[in-house]
């Protein structure tokens, strides 16, 4: 561990200290080192800025409400998260009640190569073939692949065993590569 | 290794680094012989790339308005009265409070009975009782009238025997009624921090599901 990495930590120990005492100038603090990641997690999870933005500011006032509950026996970003992905969950739930992503079209996928020529659709067929995995599967791929989480943390993030992250991750990697197999070479 | 025994079930966590020792060398040996597998980790390779050509949320505001607004939906939470912090401190000293509290008594009582050997050795039988006028009690000679009375003579020698210290003394009794104490109070205080966290996890959860 870099002694940055340790002067982070105390740090961060020290805001948390002082946010579960009430300091919400603290917290923003918190809120600001967290936000990117908290934002990405919901992005990947949701597929839609606005709507991530959103539901990261509602994970934050969650964190904030639950902060006495915390415990460092897992690091806080890793509650963070936890806490994170439930918001998006939520905000999916609430928008599968009129658009159901499952059923996203993913004809895209079928085109051939030579219509997926721009980076932004490229990214596209990434998004809806991720967004297509089963939220389980997901939330695994999402901190992984995107976050860069351990698999311990992954684990206390989503309260699941390590053996059950490494077979979540293989399933989402295994039909990823089955949903964009004709692309993979263009992306 | 022969090619027959793959290790593609351990190709996920080579790809993200969690491989460590033996079984990362062992993935490594399979690899530098195999194809099969190569292929299969470039395929992980190359998915991971493809991942992160998804470039993410565009347009997001600024860190300091971001803040700004999650400050603006916090709802303002009351901070602990001064009594509440009393309260939370003593709960949380509590098992040093017992520990303290057991181990002062223990030292009292090692102190009195050096004390009392002191006395038996060095003052007379006489002194002795008029010191402790409890000590001319013999509970051997109670219990031994027992097989030849009634009950309000049993009862008044049960409280003779109280009075006395009981058959195994004041010091033992009183040391072991205080440590069964301790212990009754130390399991509650253990019962109470689990009840509350097993509720304060429920409250989180709740909360953030």
């Amino acid at each position: 561990m870099t002694g940055r990495t340790m002067v982070s930590q105390t740090e961060e120990k020290r805001l948390i200290q002082q946010a579960k005492l009430g300091d919400r100038q603290a917290f923003g603090e918190l809120v600001r080192q967290h936000r990117k990641g908290v934002i990405s997690v919901v992005y990947r999870m949701c597929g839609d800025g606005v709507l991530a933005e959103d539901a990261a500011q509602e994970a934050f006032i969650r964190a904030w409400t639950h902060l006495a509950g915390y415990k460092p026996r897992s690091t806080f970003r890793s509650w963070l998260y936890r806490i994170a992905t439930n918001a998006a969950i939520d905000t999916l739930r609430r928008r599968r009640e009129t658009v159901n992503v499952d059923d996203l079209p993913l004809h895209s996928l079928q085109d051939g190569p030579e219509r997926v020529t721009e980076r932004r659709e490229r990214g596209q067929l990434v998004q809806q073939a991720v967004l297509s995995l089963p939220d389980a599967s997901r939330l695994a791929l999402v901190l992984r692949e995107y976050e860069g989480l351990s698999y311990r943390e992954i684990a206390d993030t989503l309260d699941i065993p390590i053996g059950t992250v490494m077979s979540r991750l293989h399933y989402a990697r295994t039909r990823l590569r089955e949903l964009l197999a004709p692309h993979l070479e263009d992306l | 290794m022969k090619h027959s025994q793959h290790v593609r079930q351990w190709l996920d966590a080579y790809h993200d680094g969690e491989l460590q020792g033996r079984r990362r060398k062992q993935v490594e040996a399979h690899l530098a012989e195999c194809g099969a597998c190569r292929e299969e980790l470039a395929a992980f390779e190359t998915l991971s790339a493809a991942l992160q050509s998804e470039p993410g949320p565009a347009g997001v505001m600024p860190p300091d308005q971001f803040v700004t607004q999650v400050n603006l939906r916090l709802l303002r939470r009351p901070a602990m009265t001064p009594l509440q912090r009393v309260l939370v401190a003593a709960w949380r000293l509590t098992p040093v409070g017992l520990l303290v509290g057991w181990t002062f008594v223990q030292a009292t009582l090692l102190v009195t009975s050096g004390l009392l050997l002191v006395l038996r050795l060095t003052v007379s039988d006489r002194a002795l009782a008029q010191l402790l006028p409890l000590e001319g009690v013999s509970w051997m000679a109670h219990l031994a009238e027992l097989s030849e009375v009634g009950w309000p003579e049993i009862i008044d020698t049960l409280v003779v025997l109280i009075r006395s210290g009981g058959p195994l003394g004041w010091g033992v009794t009183v040391n072991v009624a205080l440590t069964i104490v301790v212990g009754l109070l130390y399991w509650s205080w253990l019962a109470g921090s689990w009840a509350l966290r097993q509720h304060r996890l429920k409250q989180s959860a709740n909360g953030t599901g």
